[in-house]
């Protein structure tokens, strides 16, 4: 699994009319340009990053992700995934114990990395390293400015898809891209520390309390991998996220000391946040790039690979024969299908939100685990 | 109306135009950045970008087959450096092949344009005259109008040669000297130029621009003398026409022919040339014909390039769509070289009053030629 992929050279890219600029190599952007690269289309990947490149967020995928890389001919990407065989859910003294299927663990280095590898295999080509920033619409395509550490060069695709993940999308057409964050939402936080063995493989530990929740899995290479969602004001009474998560592990009986681990914390942006809409003129936005909320233990993927379906059978059109009423088409079915499940997210994330519920529901869970399959099933099934 | 004084130098009774069939669009830029260009890995980078901004959307030419499709099977004319990277092109003796095949038939389909505009029957030509700067051989396309329109065998021919983009003024004026002097004369010009036989494989980004923006087209122009009583299909006469060669200019621009084709020098400061030069000159010859440059309606500048029309239209002061014919002609034709400013005629006359109209083009000198044309 592990070719090397190369980039194309700077005047090859600017030497084409591309049908499809990717922007951003991660699970959305490399499951499109796969899909589409497969279809004969004219695709160029451009990322950020050169890869393979570790990633701390994302390294779970539910039942569902797992099926719809199967759908779309891409489970080989999964050769070294672990499957998950459970799901516990903890809060101070409280724990339940959830068992989940189909839902599998690897690491974003690994993920990642075969996705792209199988998008260049299919003939996209690549280039890494560099920033891609939307421009100007033309009769025929729209321009995309190409900043590598070299220099400067203007390209141009008659479609562009922006999967360049949460965060600002970079934007020099003049045109208004609005945002909505919401208020007092947390901050993502993400690390690897070198031993997992304080927990149980193929499991997810999830814990809850009022600073936000944690979630820890050990991914392929025994490393463990911590990601939470924390609130904002408490990190900062605490002197920082190490401290606030280790009372986190502390208050739940994890006997390990975080600090001795130095964990090196990735942050993201204020997480929930959504485009107003998620296309513009020869352009659709897709993945965590269109809107995030805060999702739990691999659902982001899923909704990834689900919006790059989507596009196959929306690009053909918007390639030959751009209309404005993609614009309208694009957000439309965008809603239908990722925005609807983003709403059980957001209702679960609001309950997470909600430090006296944590309680009760747990021991409701604990009680009576059947009543746990819907809410499992949304989350991880 | 106000009443011009200037006489009459030949009444314009028609304007026929004909392109080939086939463009080359603004999509095969990349193509030609791909294949058909060996300059540096970064000028190669900025072609697509410097043929955007020459505004030609499509350009017509004579060796394509087809307007869509990959650029190396709709023609066979020029090749891909990707096979050859030390390919520079067919030489000068393939591409005269091309002209003599290709010019001919579009100089006739322009001219049997212009007849049937005219409701005038070929024979009655007493002069013809033809022009072109892309191509050369004897017996030309001259003998060929003569057969095949047919035009009587006594037709008396000058072929104005080489002069560049604005020869067909160069034409103009010596049509109109024919019908100027002979009562009963009747007079075909015809300019026909084949400018995409000369493109050019390297030469920098200049040659880049040259490449991108020359297109081929032809046109013919009927004129009768002012006591003819045929009636014209347009209400349009030469007045009259002058030349200005714009001092310490000479490394300005050049045509020059070379082992690949016809090549093209331009230099970046053409634009602020005009800029400096044309309106000073411009208003004292309107002057001696008793017009200003505010009396003027209809400007059909010579579009040798999208900086060259805006540093005349600054430099002569006009409103914003002063040269929108121009532009025009230029988005969807290209630079035709001497048949260019006919086609904006021919589109100023199909709609409101542009006379007094002026009619300009530049070429190597640096030289300029100019003709008023008034109402008859």
């Amino acid at each position: 699994m592990n070719q090397s992929i190369t980039d194309i050279s700077l005047t090859k890219a600017a030497t084409q009319l591309w049908d499809v600029v990717v922007i951003g190599a991660g699970p959305a952007g490399a499951a499109s340009a796969f899909l589409l690269a497969q279809e004969g289309f004219k695709v160029l990947i451009v990322e950020k990053k050169t890869f393979p490149r570790a990633k701390v967020c994302g390294c779970c995928l539910s039942g569902r992700a797992v099926r719809q890389l199967e759908h779309l001919g891409l489970s080989e990407v999964l050769t070294r995934a672990i499957p998950l065989k459970s799901f516990v859910l903890k809060s101070a003294s409280q724990s339940v114990r959830l068992p989940t299927a189909g839902g599998v663990v690897l690491s974003r280095a690994e993920l990642d990395y075969n996705l792209l590898q199988r998008a260049v295999s299919a003939g996209a080509d690549l280039i890494q390293g560099s920033t891609a920033i939307l421009g100007q619409v033309n009769d025929h395509s729209r321009t995309i400015t190409l900043q590598s550490p070299a220099e400067t060069i203007l390209l141009e695709a008659k479609l562009i898809l922006c999967c360049s993940g949460l965060g600002e999308i970079p934007n020099n057409s003049g045109e208004e891209i609005p945002v909505d964050v919401e208020k007092n939402s947390k901050i993502g936080v993400a690390a690897i520390v070198d031993s997992g063995n304080w927990i149980e493989s193929q499991t997810i530990e999830m814990i809850v309390d009022r600073a936000g929740y944690v979630g820890l899995v050990q991914l392929e290479d025994g490393k463990l991998n911590l990601a939470a969602a924390l609130n904002r004001a408490i990190i900062k009474q605490a002197g920082g996220v190490t401290q606030v998560i280790s009372g986190m592990l502390e208050r739940t009986g994890f006997g390990t000391k975080l600090s001795a681990f130095a964990p090196q914390w990735q942050g993201t942006l204020p997480i929930t946040r959504q485009l107003r809409c998620p296309a513009f003129p020869r352009t659709f936005v897709l993945g965590d790039a269109a809107g995030y909320v805060e999702p739990f233990t691999g659902e982001g993927m899923a909704w990834a690979f689900e919006s790059a379906e989507l596009v196959q059978s929306l690009a053909g059109q918007a390639i030959h024969n751009w209309k404005p009423q993609f614009v309208q088409d694009w957000n439309f079915h965008h809603q239908k299908l990722v925005r609807r499940r983003q709403l059980t997210c957001k209702i679960i994330k609001r309950m997470l939100d909600t430090p006296w519920l944590i309680r009760p529901a747990i021991n409701l869970l604990s009680i009576a685990p059947q009543i746990s399959r819907p809410f499992v099933r949304s989350i991880h099934g | 109306m106000r009443a011009f004084s200037t006489k009459v130098l030949m009444k314009i009774i028609a304007i026929g135009t004909a392109t080939p069939k086939h463009v080359a669009t603004m999509e095969d830029r990349f193509q030609i950045s791909q294949k058909m260009y060996r300059g540096s890995e970064k000028e190669r980078r900025v072609l697509p970008k410097l043929y955007e901004k020459s505004r030609v959307q499509q350009r017509h030419s004579c060796i394509l087959g087809s307007s869509s499709g990959d650029l190396m099977e709709r023609q066979s004319l020029y090749e891909s450096v990707e096979e050859q990277p030390d390919y520079l092109g067919p030489d000068t003796l393939k591409r005269m092949q091309a002209y003599q095949e290709h010019a001919t038939p579009l100089a006739v389909n322009a001219c049997q344009q212009a007849f049937e505009m005219a409701n005038l029957n070929p024979n009655r030509i007493t002069d013809l005259v033809t022009v072109s700067c892309s191509g050369f051989h004897a017996p030309g396309f001259d003998l060929d109008l003569i057969e095949q329109l047919p035009l009587k065998r006594s037709t008396s021919r000058t072929h104005v040669g080489f002069m560049g983009c604005h020869g067909g003024l160069n034409g103009l004026r010596t049509a109109a000297a024919y019908t100027n002097s002979n009562p009963d004369s009747a007079v075909l010009l015809c300019a026909t130029e084949l400018c995409t036989l000369h493109y050019q494989y390297e030469g920098g980004a200049d040659q880049i621009v040259a490449n991108a923006l020359f297109a081929d087209g032809a046109m013919a122009v009927i004129g009768l003398p002012d006591s003819s009583n045929h009636a014209p299909q347009t209400g349009w006469r030469v007045a009259a026409s002058t030349s200005y060669v714009i001092p310490d200019s000479v490394e300005m621009m050049s045509w020059s022919i070379g082992n690949q084709g016809f090549e093209m020098t331009l230099s970046s400061a053409l634009p602020q040339l005009i800029y400096d030069h044309i309106k000073p000159w411009l208003s004292q010859w309107l002057a001696t014909h008793d017009l200003s440059i505010e009396e003027i309606r209809g400007w059909a500048v010579h579009p040798g390039g999208p900086r060259i029309l805006a540093a005349f239209q600054e430099a002569v002061e006009l409103p914003a769509d002063a040269l929108r014919h121009s532009y025009d002609i230029l988005q969807n034709y290209g630079n035709m070289s001497s048949a260019t400013v006919f086609f904006i005629l021919q589109q100023m006359m199909q709609d409101e009053n542009h006379l007094p109209c002026l009619v300009l083009g530049f070429g190597p000198g640096i030289t300029v030629e100019a003709a008023l044309l008034l109402p008859i």
